[in-house]
């Protein structure tokens, strides 16, 4: 049934000149903020989001959906010919990328990097589609006591992928989670926080929040350097020979599945699937040595891997309205503005909609490669573009981005509050990216916790005895302790390391 | 002097902490529930409470491991103290606190003088402040500035009025 659905959506963009459109700027416009250093992809989503407000919801689909896709893929762009990852998730990409540009191999390993990100899309677009409506089905039993436990499992997951500040990164997502509070209570309307603001009551927006803790404050930190980058690389022979690719066909299966798979984690993301996939490969390689010094695997695999994070992230954003990532919040914000509300409904009442967003992903892919290997050689000199010029203009797009969404002065303030949030966050080693997904998760976690332990007359024991709610709550004291256990694990090995030397 | 780590800690722990007294403080202000009236006693300050509780729980554990590595970060920062006193200047927040202080202004003046002029002004300073000196004293180079500022200017406006059908701020002080 749910093919039908998918058959129509591809029908109707395809005959769609204004969506396919909508698709190729969003994939531009994710290439930029990828590729060049000290923009992120969140916050190159957070930018675009106001600038869908007026678009019609499959054009605003187009345009997000090409730049989430994209941005990943970008970052691959800068980690090769300058050694600086645009993104977190192509820090591996930069290991064995920048040492092909050094030997005069740039070309190629842009084609490896984007052929790679391309097969790995495309992997997870494949899980995506087949995996998504049977999760919705079954999320469709979920009540409450599954839905509080999703949440800590997200927030758990959130101490774990940030080694070393497992604290600080606990403590952010209770800064977010404290924010979700600001306004009126969910059941009795009472205003929370607001101190006596109407602009506070119906709560903070996600879109001021998040141009604020990624855009301002990312950029704040960028200008504090005052660098230029200059591509020096001669770029040519970027089309890959198919026969590379069938050599490495074992690498780039195991890396898709090792991307779906964590970007199908709640909070997890696409820089830890490239940072597996990368360590699985040294594991698994026949030649470790080689990777870390210009070898084809030490591209593929985390390019791979970390563009099959994207489907696989949006398994949990779609079918239980659980971020899979700092992008998939953003993305959730912006279809919530769209009136589309992501979770196990969505495929109940807006299979369309759903349908739309498989068919845009797909077609986001093939625009991304088209663009990666015909456009490779405009998008390096924009890597060069002074910051004299780009980023006074992403401060205006940040300023106006904030006040589109109401129209409200008031949103700007908020953005610049946020900013200097994020910025001080920044400087004390504080993650961002969890504030934000306790933001997102705030109120999920507090509506089904309430009503959880109301309909139980307070009591906790209903959250042991239904199967999946306690299979997630296992999960989140083995997550939590395990992060524990890692650092104490390292805290002893650092000790040790001076006596073994 | 560079901020040691763990003053930055300890000093971002007591402002958690104070964030999370001020929520529980303020809480008590909410109003009760009966358990009769919602199936349980679980009001708009139960779950504020709680998060803030274990906000407060986890800054005080930072505060209590950033004081027990105070010795061995004190003899680790000794030992890097070469590296500690070159990077002693705070030159390099000069540059973000301008631009943050013109985005202050630019934020107050948006509806007093409009997007258009606002966002020029705002683009036009900004630049000047991000290049070099030379730059700046160079009448070829303040052109550029102008004509950079006037092109952004453009495109933001056409995109967000034209394509984001959003209606921009328009000016207000000479229409008084």
């Amino acid at each position: 049934m749910f093919v039908h659905e998918v058959m129509l959506a591809f029908a109707n963009v395809i005959t769609d000149p204004a969506v396919l459109m909508s698709i190729v700027l969003g994939s531009i416009w994710g290439i930029l903020f990828g590729a060049a250093p000290g923009l992120s992809t969140t916050m190159s989503l957070s930018i675009l989001v106001p600038l869908t407000f007026g678009v019609e919801t499959s054009r605003a689909i187009g345009f997000l959906i090409g730049a989430y896709f994209a941005g990943v893929y970008g970052g691959s762009l800068s980690a090769i010919l300058i050694n600086i990852p645009g993104t977190p998730s192509a820090i591996m990409t930069a290991l064995d990328g920048n040492k092909m540009a050094r030997k005069g191999e740039a070309g190629q390993a842009i084609g490896l990097a984007t052929v790679a990100s391309i097969l790995g899309g495309l992997f997870s677009l494949v899980c995506l589609a087949v995996c998504a409506p049977l999760i919705s089905k079954f999320a469709l039993t979920f009540s409450a006591e599954e839905y509080v436990g999703l949440a800590l499992f997200g927030l758990s997951v959130i101490a774990y992928i940030t080694p070393g500040n497992t604290l600080k990164a606990l403590a952010a997502g209770m800064i977010g989670l404290l924010i979700a509070t600001i306004g009126a209570d969910p059941m009795t309307s009472f205003p929370r926080f607001t101190f006596g603001s109407a602009h506070l009551y119906g709560g903070l927006s996600i879109v001021p929040v998040c141009i604020g803790l990624f855009g301002l404050s990312g950029l704040l930190i960028q200008l504090e350097e005052d660098v230029r980058y200059t591509v020096t690389q001669n770029i040519d022979r970027i089309v890959p020979k198919l026969s590379d690719f069938w050599k490495m066909k074992r690498c780039v299966l195991r890396s898709s599945a090792i991307g779906a798979a964590i970007g199908a984690i709640p909070a997890a993301g696409s820089s830890i699937a490239a940072a597996v996939a990368y360590a699985q490969e040294k594991r698994v390689s026949r030649n470790p040595d080689e990777l870390g010094k210009g070898a084809p695997e030490g591209i593929v695999a985390p390019e791979t891997a970390n563009n099959a994070s994207v489907g696989g992230a949006l398994i949990p954003m779609l079918t239980l309205g659980i971020p899979g990532d700092p992008m998939t919040a953003v993305l959730i914000g912006a279809l919530l503005i769209h009136g589309l509300r992501p979770g196990p409904l969505l495929f109940k009442d807006h299979p369309d909609f759903v349908a739309l967003i498989i068919v845009t992903l797909g077609i986001a892919i093939v625009v991304t490669c088209i663009l990666g290997l015909a456009g490779a050689k405009v998008f390096a000199r924009l890597i060069s573009l002074p910051k004299r010029i780009l980023f006074p203009a992403i401060l205006v797009l940040c300023v106006v981005g904030s006040y589109a969404e109401y129209n409200s002065v008031f949103d700007i303030w908020v953005m610049l509050v946020f900013g200097v949030l994020g910025y001080a966050m920044n400087k004390i080693d504080m993650p961002v990216s969890p504030a934000v997904l306790g933001f997102v998760l705030g109120p999920i976690l507090e509506d089904n916790l309430r009503r959880a332990l109301m309909l139980s007359g307070g009591g906790l024991s209903s959250f042991v005895t239904r199967p999946v709610s306690l299979i997630l709550l296992v999960l989140t004291v083995f997550t939590l302790s395990a992060s524990w256990l890692r650092l104490l694990w390292t805290n002893n090995r650092r000790g040790a390391m001076p006596q073994a030397h | 002097m560079r901020v040691k780590r763990w003053v930055q800690d300890i000093a971002f722990a007591v402002f958690m902490i104070g964030a999370g007294v001020f929520v529980i403080r303020k809480t008590r202000s909410f109003p009760r529930i009966s358990s009769e009236a919602m199936g349980s006693g679980l009001g708009p300050a139960f779950y504020p409470n709680l998060v803030a509780i274990i906000l407060i729980g986890l800054s005080l554990i930072i505060i209590g491991r950033a004081v027990l590595n105070i010795r061995k970060k004190d003899s680790e920062s000794q030992k890097s103290s070469g590296k500690v006193a070159a990077r002693g200047d705070y030159s390099h927040y000069r540059v973000p606190a301008v631009i943050f202080v013109l985005l202050v202004a630019y934020a107050a003046v948006i509806e007093l003088l409009g997007f258009k002029l606002s966002t020029f002004l705002f683009v036009a300073t900004s630049v000047a402040v991000l290049s070099s000196a030379d730059l700046r004293s160079n009448w070829k180079s303040f052109g550029a500035i102008l004509g950079t500022a006037a092109v952004v200017t453009f495109i933001v406006y056409g995109v967000f009025s034209y394509v984001a059908k959003v209606p921009l701020p328009v000016q207000t002080i000479l229409m008084r």
